[in-house]
Protein backbone atom coordinates (compact mmCIF):
# COMPACT_ATOMS: atom_id res chain seq x y z
CA UNK A 1 0.00 0.00 0.00
CA UNK A 2 2.94 1.94 0.44
CA UNK A 3 3.29 2.47 -3.51
CA UNK A 4 0.24 4.05 -3.99
CA UNK A 5 0.01 7.26 -4.01
CA UNK A 6 3.30 7.05 -6.62
CA UNK A 7 0.80 4.86 -9.01
CA UNK A 8 -2.07 7.37 -8.38
CA UNK A 9 0.29 10.32 -10.00
CA UNK A 10 1.53 8.10 -12.69
CA UNK A 11 -2.49 7.21 -13.54
CA UNK A 12 -3.34 10.78 -14.02
CA UNK A 13 -2.15 11.31 -17.32
CA UNK A 14 -2.93 7.84 -18.43
CA UNK A 15 -6.60 7.25 -17.42
CA UNK A 16 -7.88 8.27 -21.04
CA UNK A 17 -5.83 6.01 -23.36
CA UNK A 18 -6.22 2.98 -20.44
CA UNK A 19 -10.07 3.51 -20.98
CA UNK A 20 -10.10 3.81 -24.80
CA UNK A 21 -7.73 0.33 -24.36
CA UNK A 22 -9.87 -1.72 -22.26
CA UNK A 23 -13.38 -0.50 -24.65
CA UNK A 24 -11.23 -1.39 -27.47
CA UNK A 25 -12.02 -5.19 -25.98
CA UNK A 26 -15.99 -4.28 -25.97
CA UNK A 27 -18.22 -2.35 -24.12
CA UNK A 28 -18.19 -2.28 -20.48
CA UNK A 29 -19.42 -0.36 -17.82
CA UNK A 30 -17.15 1.88 -15.31
CA UNK A 31 -16.83 -0.86 -12.25
CA UNK A 32 -15.88 -3.61 -15.14
CA UNK A 33 -13.51 -1.30 -16.72
CA UNK A 34 -12.08 -0.81 -13.18
CA UNK A 35 -11.66 -4.60 -12.78
CA UNK A 36 -10.12 -5.50 -15.84
CA UNK A 37 -7.29 -2.57 -15.32
CA UNK A 38 -6.29 -4.13 -11.94
CA UNK A 39 -6.36 -7.99 -13.53
CA UNK A 40 -4.36 -7.04 -16.83
CA UNK A 41 -1.96 -4.75 -14.69
CA UNK A 42 -1.69 -7.48 -12.41
CA UNK A 43 -2.68 -4.68 -9.48
CA UNK A 44 0.21 -2.04 -10.27
CA UNK A 45 -2.69 0.27 -11.58
CA UNK A 46 -4.74 0.50 -8.52
CA UNK A 47 -6.44 3.60 -8.65
CA UNK A 48 -8.86 5.64 -7.50
CA UNK A 49 -11.78 3.40 -8.69
CA UNK A 50 -14.17 7.04 -8.57
CA UNK A 51 -11.57 8.79 -10.51
CA UNK A 52 -12.69 6.63 -13.57
CA UNK A 53 -16.07 8.47 -14.01
CA UNK A 54 -15.16 12.14 -14.55
CA UNK A 55 -12.91 10.60 -17.77
CA UNK A 56 -15.64 8.27 -19.18
CA UNK A 57 -18.06 11.34 -19.19
CA UNK A 58 -14.96 13.83 -20.41
CA UNK A 59 -14.39 10.97 -23.35
CA UNK A 60 -17.97 11.08 -24.23
CA UNK A 61 -18.42 14.40 -24.37
CA UNK A 62 -15.00 14.21 -27.09
CA UNK A 63 -17.32 11.48 -29.06
CA UNK A 64 -14.59 9.28 -28.69
CA UNK A 65 -16.36 6.99 -26.55
CA UNK A 66 -20.70 6.38 -26.59
CA UNK A 67 -22.97 5.42 -23.46
CA UNK A 68 -26.05 3.60 -23.37
CA UNK A 69 -27.99 1.66 -20.32
CA UNK A 70 -28.38 -1.99 -20.17
CA UNK A 71 -28.61 -4.64 -17.94
CA UNK A 72 -25.17 -6.10 -16.03
CA UNK A 73 -24.33 -9.15 -15.36
CA UNK A 74 -26.38 -9.88 -12.43
CA UNK A 75 -29.33 -7.99 -14.18
CA UNK A 76 -28.53 -4.98 -12.50
CA UNK A 77 -29.07 -1.24 -14.60
CA UNK A 78 -25.83 -0.42 -15.15
CA UNK A 79 -24.24 2.43 -17.83
CA UNK A 80 -22.18 0.54 -20.32
CA UNK A 81 -19.70 2.50 -22.51
CA UNK A 82 -18.50 1.55 -26.03
CA UNK A 83 -15.46 3.26 -28.47
CA UNK A 84 -16.77 5.01 -31.51
CA UNK A 85 -14.77 5.26 -34.67
CA UNK A 86 -13.62 8.82 -33.55
CA UNK A 87 -12.41 6.97 -30.61
CA UNK A 88 -10.63 4.22 -32.47
CA UNK A 89 -8.46 6.50 -34.05
CA UNK A 90 -8.04 8.21 -30.87
CA UNK A 91 -6.59 4.95 -29.08
CA UNK A 92 -4.24 4.55 -31.91
CA UNK A 93 -2.57 7.95 -31.75
CA UNK A 94 -2.34 7.92 -28.00
CA UNK A 95 -1.06 4.50 -27.70
CA UNK A 96 1.50 5.09 -30.23
CA UNK A 97 2.97 8.11 -28.42
CA UNK A 98 2.77 6.48 -25.44
CA UNK A 99 5.16 3.89 -26.50
CA UNK A 100 7.20 6.46 -28.12
CA UNK A 101 7.38 7.91 -24.37
CA UNK A 102 7.98 5.04 -22.68
CA UNK A 103 10.98 4.09 -25.14
CA UNK A 104 12.52 7.09 -24.25
CA UNK A 105 12.27 7.17 -20.34
CA UNK A 106 13.32 3.54 -20.39
CA UNK A 107 16.38 4.79 -22.24
CA UNK A 108 17.19 7.48 -19.88
CA UNK A 109 16.72 5.40 -16.86
CA UNK A 110 19.07 2.97 -18.43
CA UNK A 111 21.60 5.07 -19.55
CA UNK A 112 25.06 4.05 -17.96
CA UNK A 113 26.08 6.50 -14.79
CA UNK A 114 29.42 7.30 -15.85
CA UNK A 115 29.72 9.50 -18.48
CA UNK A 116 32.62 8.52 -21.52
CA UNK B 1 -34.35 9.43 -20.30
CA UNK B 2 -34.49 9.91 -16.23
CA UNK B 3 -32.73 13.23 -15.04
CA UNK B 4 -28.67 13.21 -15.53
CA UNK B 5 -28.50 13.69 -11.50
CA UNK B 6 -29.96 10.51 -10.56
CA UNK B 7 -27.95 8.77 -13.84
CA UNK B 8 -24.82 9.85 -11.87
CA UNK B 9 -26.13 8.64 -8.60
CA UNK B 10 -27.32 5.41 -10.23
CA UNK B 11 -23.76 4.64 -12.12
CA UNK B 12 -21.56 5.40 -8.99
CA UNK B 13 -23.81 3.32 -6.52
CA UNK B 14 -23.57 0.34 -8.88
CA UNK B 15 -19.72 0.32 -9.09
CA UNK B 16 -19.62 0.69 -5.18
CA UNK B 17 -22.41 -2.14 -4.83
CA UNK B 18 -20.30 -4.23 -7.62
CA UNK B 19 -17.12 -3.69 -5.41
CA UNK B 20 -18.50 -4.39 -2.17
CA UNK B 21 -20.21 -7.66 -2.89
CA UNK B 22 -16.76 -8.72 -4.87
CA UNK B 23 -15.04 -8.18 -1.59
CA UNK B 24 -17.58 -9.94 0.32
CA UNK B 25 -17.21 -13.23 -1.56
CA UNK B 26 -13.42 -12.35 -1.13
CA UNK B 27 -14.43 -13.24 2.61
CA UNK B 28 -14.90 -9.42 4.28
CA UNK B 29 -17.40 -8.74 6.61
CA UNK B 30 -20.38 -6.50 5.24
CA UNK B 31 -19.10 -3.73 7.31
CA UNK B 32 -15.49 -3.81 6.37
CA UNK B 33 -16.40 -4.54 2.43
CA UNK B 34 -18.00 -1.15 2.81
CA UNK B 35 -15.10 0.39 3.84
CA UNK B 36 -12.71 -0.83 1.85
CA UNK B 37 -14.78 -0.30 -1.36
CA UNK B 38 -15.40 3.24 -0.05
CA UNK B 39 -11.68 3.75 -0.07
CA UNK B 40 -11.05 2.40 -3.09
CA UNK B 41 -13.54 4.37 -4.69
CA UNK B 42 -11.82 7.70 -3.77
CA UNK B 43 -13.90 11.17 -2.75
CA UNK B 44 -17.43 10.67 -3.68
CA UNK B 45 -18.39 14.20 -3.01
CA UNK B 46 -15.73 15.22 -5.23
CA UNK B 47 -16.21 13.29 -7.84
CA UNK B 48 -19.79 13.60 -8.03
CA UNK B 49 -18.85 17.11 -8.81
CA UNK B 50 -16.59 16.76 -11.34
CA UNK B 51 -18.80 14.66 -13.15
CA UNK B 52 -21.62 17.15 -13.18
CA UNK B 53 -18.96 19.68 -13.56
CA UNK B 54 -17.97 18.15 -17.25
CA UNK B 55 -21.85 17.49 -17.97
CA UNK B 56 -22.63 21.40 -17.61
CA UNK B 57 -19.42 22.18 -19.38
CA UNK B 58 -20.36 20.10 -22.28
CA UNK B 59 -24.32 21.27 -22.63
CA UNK B 60 -22.88 25.01 -22.46
CA UNK B 61 -20.47 24.28 -25.95
CA UNK B 62 -23.43 22.26 -27.56
CA UNK B 63 -25.77 25.70 -27.08
CA UNK B 64 -22.60 27.96 -28.19
CA UNK B 65 -22.56 25.43 -31.65
CA UNK B 66 -26.09 25.79 -31.96
CA UNK B 67 -25.86 29.69 -31.58
CA UNK B 68 -23.18 29.52 -33.96
CA UNK B 69 -24.86 27.51 -36.41
CA UNK B 70 -27.82 30.01 -36.47
CA UNK B 71 -25.80 32.74 -36.93
CA UNK B 72 -24.16 30.68 -39.44
CA UNK B 73 -27.36 29.85 -40.89
CA UNK B 74 -28.71 33.58 -40.87
CA UNK B 75 -25.79 34.77 -42.72
CA UNK B 76 -26.19 32.55 -45.57
CA UNK B 77 -29.92 33.34 -45.72
CA UNK B 78 -29.07 37.13 -45.85
CA UNK B 79 -26.50 36.65 -48.78
CA UNK B 80 -29.03 34.64 -51.12
CA UNK B 81 -31.62 37.31 -50.79
CA UNK B 82 -29.22 39.88 -51.33
CA UNK B 83 -27.99 37.97 -54.00
CA UNK B 84 -31.76 37.60 -55.25
CA UNK B 85 -32.46 41.20 -55.52
CA UNK B 86 -28.98 42.38 -57.22
CA UNK B 87 -30.27 45.90 -58.74
CA UNK B 88 -31.57 46.42 -54.68
CA UNK B 89 -28.80 45.27 -53.44
CA UNK B 90 -26.69 47.42 -55.38
CA UNK B 91 -28.28 50.61 -54.69
CA UNK B 92 -28.47 49.71 -50.92
CA UNK B 93 -24.53 49.54 -50.63
CA UNK B 94 -23.48 51.67 -53.01
CA UNK B 95 -25.72 54.40 -50.49
CA UNK B 96 -23.88 53.27 -47.90
CA UNK B 97 -20.71 53.63 -49.37
CA UNK B 98 -21.38 57.05 -50.96
CA UNK B 99 -22.70 57.94 -47.30
CA UNK B 100 -19.59 56.41 -45.58
CA UNK B 101 -17.12 58.96 -48.23
CA UNK B 102 -18.96 61.67 -47.38
CA UNK B 103 -18.73 61.85 -44.09
CA UNK B 104 -15.13 61.16 -43.92
CA UNK B 105 -14.44 63.57 -46.30
CA UNK B 106 -16.74 66.60 -44.40
CA UNK B 107 -15.34 65.52 -41.51
CA UNK B 108 -12.02 64.78 -42.15
CA UNK B 109 -11.88 68.31 -44.17
CA UNK B 110 -13.49 70.18 -41.03
CA UNK B 111 -10.74 68.54 -38.66
CA UNK B 112 -7.76 68.97 -41.07
CA UNK B 113 -8.72 72.77 -41.51
CA UNK B 114 -7.62 73.23 -38.03
CA UNK B 115 -4.22 72.90 -38.24
CA UNK B 116 -2.99 76.41 -37.45
CA UNK B 117 -5.54 76.49 -34.64
CA UNK B 118 -4.05 73.54 -33.00
CA UNK B 119 -0.51 74.39 -33.67
CA UNK B 120 -1.36 77.40 -31.55
CA UNK B 121 -3.12 75.64 -28.77
CA UNK B 122 -0.17 72.83 -28.95
CA UNK B 123 2.27 75.93 -28.65
CA UNK B 124 0.74 77.73 -26.00
CA UNK B 125 1.38 73.77 -24.48
CA UNK B 126 -1.86 71.82 -25.09
CA UNK B 127 -0.32 68.27 -25.19
CA UNK B 128 -1.10 66.06 -28.28
CA UNK B 129 -3.84 64.04 -26.29
CA UNK B 130 -5.99 66.69 -25.23
CA UNK B 131 -6.23 68.19 -28.67
CA UNK B 132 -7.32 65.10 -30.47
CA UNK B 133 -9.86 64.32 -27.70
CA UNK B 134 -10.58 67.72 -28.52
CA UNK B 135 -10.94 67.95 -32.43
CA UNK B 136 -12.51 64.12 -32.20
CA UNK B 137 -15.60 65.53 -29.56
CA UNK B 138 -16.28 69.07 -31.22
CA UNK B 139 -16.31 66.59 -34.68
CA UNK B 140 -18.91 64.46 -33.13
CA UNK B 141 -21.28 66.81 -32.18
CA UNK B 142 -22.74 67.81 -36.21
CA UNK B 143 -21.97 64.24 -36.33
CA UNK B 144 -24.57 63.28 -33.72
CA UNK B 145 -26.90 66.03 -35.44
CA UNK B 146 -26.86 63.94 -38.67
CA UNK B 147 -27.75 60.86 -37.23
CA UNK B 148 -30.57 61.93 -35.62
CA UNK B 149 -32.15 63.50 -38.50
CA UNK B 150 -31.57 60.16 -40.42
CA UNK B 151 -32.96 57.92 -38.15
CA UNK B 152 -35.90 60.47 -38.50
CA UNK B 153 -35.83 60.66 -42.33
CA UNK B 154 -35.24 56.09 -42.22
CA UNK B 155 -38.40 55.67 -40.17
CA UNK B 156 -40.42 58.13 -42.70
CA UNK B 157 -38.97 56.43 -45.71
CA UNK B 158 -39.00 53.01 -44.16
CA UNK B 159 -42.77 52.50 -45.69
CA UNK B 160 -41.67 52.27 -48.68
CA UNK B 161 -39.47 49.94 -48.76
CA UNK B 162 -42.26 46.99 -46.96
CA UNK B 163 -42.99 45.66 -50.07
CA UNK B 164 -39.34 44.96 -51.16
CA UNK B 165 -38.59 43.13 -47.43
CA UNK B 166 -39.23 39.39 -46.64
CA UNK B 167 -38.49 38.28 -43.35
CA UNK B 168 -37.30 41.87 -41.55
CA UNK B 169 -39.15 45.03 -40.83
CA UNK B 170 -38.65 47.45 -42.75
CA UNK B 171 -37.81 49.39 -39.66
CA UNK B 172 -35.72 46.92 -38.11
CA UNK B 173 -34.07 48.41 -35.30
CA UNK B 174 -30.97 46.15 -35.37
CA UNK B 175 -30.61 47.33 -38.59
CA UNK B 176 -30.92 51.29 -37.65
CA UNK B 177 -28.05 50.52 -35.23
CA UNK B 178 -25.33 48.73 -37.42
CA UNK B 179 -25.86 51.93 -40.13
CA UNK B 180 -25.87 54.31 -37.56
CA UNK B 181 -22.38 52.21 -35.53
CA UNK B 182 -20.88 52.17 -39.26
CA UNK B 183 -21.06 56.14 -40.03
CA UNK B 184 -20.34 56.51 -36.46
CA UNK B 185 -17.03 54.98 -36.67
CA UNK B 186 -16.05 56.43 -40.15
CA UNK B 187 -16.84 59.74 -38.18
CA UNK B 188 -14.47 59.09 -35.40
CA UNK B 189 -11.72 57.77 -37.95
CA UNK B 190 -12.04 60.76 -40.06
CA UNK B 191 -11.19 63.21 -37.53
CA UNK B 192 -9.26 61.19 -35.07
CA UNK B 193 -7.08 60.10 -37.91
CA UNK B 194 -6.06 63.95 -39.38
CA UNK B 195 -6.02 65.36 -35.59
CA UNK B 196 -3.64 63.05 -34.38
CA UNK B 197 -1.32 63.70 -37.70
CA UNK B 198 -1.34 67.49 -37.25
CA UNK B 199 -1.16 67.17 -33.49
CA UNK B 200 2.55 65.63 -34.30
CA UNK B 201 3.76 68.14 -36.62
CA UNK B 202 5.84 70.75 -34.87
CA UNK B 203 3.79 73.59 -33.44
CA UNK B 204 6.24 76.35 -35.57
CA UNK B 205 5.73 74.52 -39.27
CA UNK B 206 1.69 74.53 -38.90
CA UNK B 207 2.16 78.53 -37.54
CA UNK B 208 4.08 79.29 -40.36
CA UNK B 209 2.02 77.32 -42.55
CA UNK B 210 -0.89 79.63 -42.09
Amino acid sequence: MGNEPQNLELFKGSVDVLILKTLSRGPAHGYGIARWLLQVSKDALRIEEGALYPALHRLEQRGWIASAWGSSENNRRARFYRLTPKGVKQLERESSAWRRFSRAMGRVLDAPEEIG
Amino acid sequence: MKDPDSDLEDELSFHLEMRIRELIDEGLSDAEAGKEARRRFGDLCRIRAQCRQIRREGETQVKRAAYLEQLRQDVVYGIRQLSAARGFSAIAILTLALASIGVYGVIGYLASRRAHEIGVRMALGARARDVVVLVVKQAMIPVAAGMALGVMGALAGAGFLESQLFGIQANDPWTFLAVAALLAIVALAASYIPARRISRVDPKASLYQA
